[in-house]
């Protein structure tokens, strides 16, 4: 009896022992909003990480374009520095039509792989285009072009994610029948074509040559229109620029946005609750042109956005 | 033995000359459909000829068809004693039994003779063929007339033509200016011999008196040698230069003099031969086919040993004219060098009285890129570190093939190629790596390229990492900021670090604070419960060392839990002073209910 006396005041203090030892799990400092129904997630990205694109010069070295190619030269830090102030990582390599016994495709010079990342890389590629000319005329732009693209012939050259972009400066046009075909234009669209489905990246050319119909007259000579070429350029989708008054700066421009990859896919840290999910792209909402993937959970446009756009997506976090 | 033309120098003083640079001095041509007086336009004169004479058309080839003839001035050779005749000329002519020709004639009573000179014409009608250079020919005209009348005649036919007969000087001399005429010498070829000697043939003749020949030579250059070649008869003699080292180039001339004039063959005194070992052949590599260019630290090189009876004891191997190799086989390592580098392999012979080189093989020219990685950001971590290393270098050509060697303190958790001179590893450095300097091989296809700067393991506990999370804790459902505390300041200019906090909670942003971080996250419904480890990603380095705990979703009871902990100290009075009350009831003395 007596002990069930002292009961009810044992049973006070162990509750409270209890109590305040149960509080102690509860010990949160903070002032955070509690969120009992969902849990919202915002993620923001940014399009376009560091485009990366390979660079294949085709020069036409023969002697008719020996002032052009100094010219060309001298604006050779001009087209590095501008891939530079574009922020794009680039390879470089140039192969010359007249090979002089030298095999076809190789890539000329001393270095030969010219990169971003190298801290004399103008300096080398003046030096490159600075190419001897030849007193011959085989002018297979094209299929110079399509034998430099063996990654056998010239190891490195091209990266598996990286574009790439071919850029011809001649004052002829093509003929590269004897590497390529009876259409050798049609040929060379179908290997970037090609390269583009492999690598999901854009693979085009650039020409610097005589427009058509009538060719130009320039200060470094005079030039036949460069047909073929302006038509694999206008296939792919790459640049034409007269080789009787070229800008690099120019055409470092257009390879710059031709090469940028789009973002279609934006890879999402959660999956979101259906419907839940919210897309602004730069501010401005839009519930079209884009798709919520599963597995793994990502946004995927097929109206891509555009270069340097900011997009945002809120959504609410599916419970597991 | 080489057939010589007249080679001549050192003659007297003429009685009289004509040199032709002023004009036309006394002479005449016939009808000048070939001899035309002017500057010499088709024949290199240098300076020891004039720059004007008479020339069988000076702006074009002779003409077809057409003969023409040039009259001396008359000649008074009263008073000489021998008077000879020299004419210094030069001449491209159509030859053959039907082909055009000139000569000299000279009226002799009435009749115009041909005058043959003192050692012949070049050939049976006179001047044709091709002199190559200039020369002087002889005309003894004892025997003419006191008043000499002479002429030069050229005749061509219908067909060919050529540059002509061009005439620079004539003089008439009196006695004996005609030096002896070297008929023929031999010819010496490069040779193998160093033994030697090499022997001479000499033919030389003179109009009037005996003769005597002497040979000359240099050794690479240096000092003249002579020795008198030994009559066999009255026109031929014999002699030699003494045997030679392997890789001398001798320069050697004859002279042949009558005690008055001197000839000399060649003219220019410049005949050249070599005396060298042979080369090795077909020097090559098989690292290169169909191309002159490699990316290499080393280049094999593969040759054929020469042919030949010393035997080779070893092969030197020259990049650029410097030994960069020795061996006894027939081929070798060689280090490369950027840019282009040319190639040579020279046999070493015993001779058995010496050791001698040969010559050096054909080159083999080659374009050299030589990698080099010579960047590796960051070169430190501590044991426990994990790392994102940039390397970087020259001529890599670095494909997604590439792999890093670390040695069993790391561990490569992956390598990303940025570009074919450049990639990123992510590195794991082991808890219990040895602290020190640690070499870093990378291997790509054109071989194994050491990395130039080492990576150090530091000793020092300073290692880099997030010191504590605040608060520690957060709920399930939770939309919340927390700071996580960082054992450095990282750099404001880098990019803003990304953070990691595992299943279930999202980072929205992430700001830089102090030495620190304010992460905004949310905290899913259903994020796992317990402890998250805290991944800051400072680009090169992630950092751990805090762990965010994550406790379920129940609201807490304001009034009484979170103010109990918010005063704790009163809190743990309230609880010390029921526990005192309680205790004190207890040992009161109750009444007991039957």
């Amino acid at each position: 009896m007596a002990m069930d006396s002292t009961r009810p005041a044992m049973r006070a203090a162990w509750l409270t022992v209890f109590w305040l030892g149960a509080c102690t799990e509860f010990s949160i400092q903070d002032d955070d909003e509690t969120l009992n129904d969902a849990v919202v997630v915002v993620e923001t990205f940014l399009s376009n990480p560091l485009p990366r694109v390979d660079i294949l010069w085709v020069l036409d070295n023969t002697a008719s374009m020996t002032d052009t190619l100094l010219t060309l030269s001298d604006q050779a830090p001009d087209f590095t520095n501008r891939l530079t102030e574009h922020e794009v990582s680039w390879h470089l390599g140039l192969v010359t039509t007249e090979t002089d016994g030298e095999r076809r495709g190789l890539l000329h010079g001393n270095p030969w792989l010219l990169t971003s990342s190298m801290p004399d890389a103008a300096d080398a590629f003046a030096q490159l285009l600075a190419v001897d000319t030849l007193d011959t005329s085989l002018d297979a732009g094209l299929g110079t072009a399509f034998a430099a693209l063996d990654e056998d012939i010239n190891r490195a050259f091209r990266r598996p994610d990286a574009a790439l972009h071919v850029v011809v400066a001649t004052d002829g046009d093509d003929h590269s029948e004897a590497q390529l075909g009876d259409d050798p234009a049609g040929a060379f669209v179908d290997e970037l074509d090609q390269t583009m489905e492999r690598t999901g990246l854009n693979a085009s050319l650039s020409t610097i040559a005589g427009p058509t119909p009538d060719g130009c007259r320039g200060d470094d000579g005079s030039a036949l229109p460069g047909a073929r070429y302006i038509d694999v350029a206008v296939a792919t989708g790459g640049h034409f620029e007269s080789i009787c008054s070229p800008d690099l700066r120019r055409l470092a421009d257009a390879i710059a946005d031709i090469a940028m990859p789009l973002n279609q896919r934006f890879p999402l840290q959660a999956s979101p609750a259906p419907d839940s999910l919210r897309v602004q792209i730069n501010g401005a909402r839009t519930d079209t042109g884009w798709s919520l993937e599963s597995d793994p959970p990502s946004l995927f446009f097929s109206v891509v956005p555009p270069a340097g756009s900011e997009v945002q997506a809120r959504y609410q976090v599916m419970a597991q | 033995m080489m057939l010589l033309l007249l080679c001549a120098v050192a003659m007297g003083d003429p009685v009289e000359s004509w040199d032709f640079e002023d004009g036309l001095n006394g002479f005449n041509p016939e009808n000048s459909l070939q001899w035309e007086w002017g500057e010499f336009t088709g024949v290199e004169s240098t300076e020891s000829e004039g720059r004007s004479g008479w020339s069988t058309r000076l702006e074009s080839h002779y003409r077809n068809d057409a003969t023409d003839r040039l009259f001396f001035p008359t000649l008074n050779l009263s008073g000489l004693e021998r008077p000879v005749l020299g004419l210094h000329h030069w001449y491209a002519i159509e030859n053959g039994s039907m082909g055009d020709v000139g000569w000299v004639e000279a009226n002799i009573d009435g009749l115009w003779m041909a005058l043959e000179p003192v050692y012949g014409y070049p050939s049976y009608a006179g001047f044709n063929g091709f002199s190559i250079n200039w020369r002087t020919d002889w005309f003894d005209l004892s025997g003419l007339p006191e008043h000499a009348e002479l002429r030069l005649v050229f005749t061509s036919n219908l067909t060919i033509s050529l540059p002509g007969w061009s005439i620079d000087e004539i003089g008439l001399h009196d006695g004996d200016p005609v030096p002896p005429f070297i008929e023929s010498v031999t010819t010496l070829e490069d040779t193998h011999d160093v033994f030697g000697p090499y022997g001479i043939e000499v033919v030389a003749i003179d109009d009037l008196s005996a003769v005597e020949t002497h040979l000359f030579w240099t050794e690479n250059g240096g000092p003249t040698n002579s020795a008198a070649l030994a009559p066999v008869d009255s026109n031929n003699f014999v002699g030699s230069i003494p045997g030679q080292a392997s890789g001398t180039d001798l320069t050697w001339w004859v002279e042949a003099t009558d005690g008055t004039n001197i000839s000399v063959f060649p003219p220019d005194r410049k005949n050249h031969f070599r005396v060298a070992l042979p080369a090795p052949d077909n020097l090559r590599s098989p690292d290169l086919v169909d191309t002159d260019r490699v990316a290499a630290l080393q280049l094999e090189l593969q040759w054929d040993a020469p042919a030949e009876t010393f035997s080779v004891i070893r092969y030197n191997v020259q990049r650029d004219g410097e030994t960069v190799a020795t061996t006894e086989h027939t081929a070798a390592m060689v280090g490369l060098v950027d840019g282009p580098q040319r190639f040579e392999v020279i046999a070493v012979f015993d001779l058995g009285y010496m050791i001698d080189a040969g010559s050096p093989s054909e080159s083999f020219d080659v374009r050299g890129a030589v990698p080099s990685a010579d960047t590796i950001t960051p070169a430190d971590a501590w044991p426990g570190d994990q790392l994102r290393i940039d390397i970087s270098g020259e001529n890599l050509f670095l494909t997604d093939e590439a792999t890093l060697q670390t040695g069993p303190d790391f561990t490569v958790e992956s390598i990303t190629v940025i570009d074919a001179n450049h990639f990123r590893a992510l590195i794991t450095v082991q808890p219990e790596a040895a602290p020190g300097a640690h070499t870093f091989v990378i291997y790509t296809g054109i071989g194994a390229i050491p990395l130039t700067p080492r990576f150090t393991v530091s000793s020092e506990d300073l290692r880099p990492r997030i010191v504590a999370a605040r608060p520690p804790t957060v709920r399930q459902g939770a939309h919340t900021t927390v700071f996580l505390e960082l054992s450095h300041m990282s750099n404001p200019q880098s990019p803003i670090p990304t953070v990691e906090l595992g299943e279930g909670i999202f980072v929205e942003d992430v700001r830089r604070r102090g030495t620190g971080l304010d992460v905004d996250l949310v905290v899913s419904h259903d994020a796992p419960l317990g402890e998250h480890q805290a991944h800051v990603d400072e680009g090169h380095r992630l950092l751990t060392g805090a762990k965010l705990w994550v406790q379920d979703g129940v609201t807490p009871t304001q009034s009484n839990c979170a103010h109990l902990n918010r005063n704790g100290p009163v809190g743990l009075w309230w609880l010390l002073t029921l526990i005192a009350v309680a205790c004190r009831r207890v040992r009161s003395p109750q009444p007991i209910k039957e």
